[in-house]
């Protein structure tokens, strides 16, 4: 039986949190496997776990602009949180692979199989992507604790790029306008491919597509996980987190 | 003291950024940031001590000791990729930025 969710809209530091007490409730046994969609609001910039807040995202273009900064519990790159889907799935690795890479293409592969019902015929690019008509949409990230498998991943179903590139930093200065364009050239959402783009019509495809794992039946989130989460906000919230590297 | 800061995209694998710093010939403080993946995360730390503590020499022997003996998995990047950047930059001027 998988665990979903109800539907999430929160800020960046209390969506992060959320996640990591998740994942633990679950390595302690005291919750099942889960799935749940949310949306960043307001707007955010998350950072993979190995990354530099400062060489990654412009601070400055950040703070006038209200945009949140949270670093993840995954690896991967800077992602621009908008106008977009988020999942995050959380099982044992038995259900899926031992081998990591194998373990993304699965995950990722239940994603396109939903993403197909709804007529989007999305292509896993590894380690960790997924593309319509070769431009990347979606990008996925994956933690392991105690060999539960927790994967989290972004579905674009709009994309301000001139946003998106002011917040993260691209090293202008050395490269040319051309190489700019080709980097935004390489970035698309499903609106912008002229498909159905609705939240709830994408979360019903993918909620198609997580079946293949098993039952999935509406729960909440239990009294552990909402007073863990809650510990965590702290952790999420302070400079020692995010500029820890 | 020797400034190196060195980014490297890996062919088919991510971005590693090196920052180092070196005195007296061994480097004294490091920091690899990017966006790959190492499970578990918390493995970034000892392998960046491993760094700090063995000449380059013995870096890449040292660094898959630790890894194969801890099932460390490295995702887009190897270990030779990382002992590569300190072999290309080990003889460059003081101050490097690539």
């Amino acid at each position: 039986m998988i665990r979903l969710l109800s539907d999430m809209e929160a800020d960046a530091y209390t969506l992060m949190a959320t996640d990591e007490a998740i994942l633990t409730a679950i390595t302690q046994k005291k919750a099942p496997a889960t799935l749940r969609f949310y949306q960043w609001k307001p707007q955010a910039v998350s950072i993979g776990y190995f990354q530099s807040a400062k060489k990654e995202v412009n601070k400055n273009y950040l703070f006038e602009n209200g945009i949140y900064l949270v670093r993840r519990i995954t690896g991967g790159g800077a992602v621009f949180h908008d106008k977009e889907l988020t999942y995050t799935f959380f099982i044992h690795k038995d259900h899926v692979s031992d081998n990591i890479v194998e373990s993304y293409k699965i995950i990722c592969g239940a994603i396109i199989k939903g993403l197909k019902t709804i007529g989007i015929n999305a292509k896993f690019s590894p380690i960790n992507d997924l593309l319509i008509n070769n431009k990347k949409f979606s990008g996925n990230a994956q933690t392991r604790r105690d060999n539960i498998i927790m994967q989290h991943g972004t579905i674009l179903l709009e994309v301000d790029k001139n946003k998106m590139f002011s917040a993260l930093n691209v090293p202008i200065e050395k490269i040319s306008d051309k190489k700019i364009k080709e980097l935004k050239n390489r970035v698309t959402s499903l609106k912008e491919e002229e498909k159905v783009c609705s939240f709830d019509k994408v979360r019903a495809a993918l909620l198609k597509g997580f079946e293949k794992f098993g039952k999935i039946s509406k729960a909440n989130l239990s009294k552990f996980e909402i007073q863990l989460k809650d510990q965590l906000l702290k952790k999420y919230m302070s400079k020692e987190w995010t500029y820890a590297r | 003291m020797d400034i190196r800061k060195i980014t490297k995209k890996i062919k088919k694998g991510k971005l590693l950024r090196v920052e180092y710093t070196k005195n007296k010939n061994r480097i004294d403080h490091i920091k690899i940031t990017g966006d790959f993946f190492i499970y578990p995360e918390k493995a970034i730390y000892h392998i960046e001590q491993i760094i700090l503590e063995s000449n380059l020499n013995e870096l890449e022997c040292k660094l898959n000791q630790y890894i194969n003996k801890n099932k460390i998995k490295l995702i887009g990047f190897k270990v030779s990729d990382l002992v590569d950047i300190f072999k290309a930059t080990n003889n460059k001027p003081k101050v490097f930025n690539n």
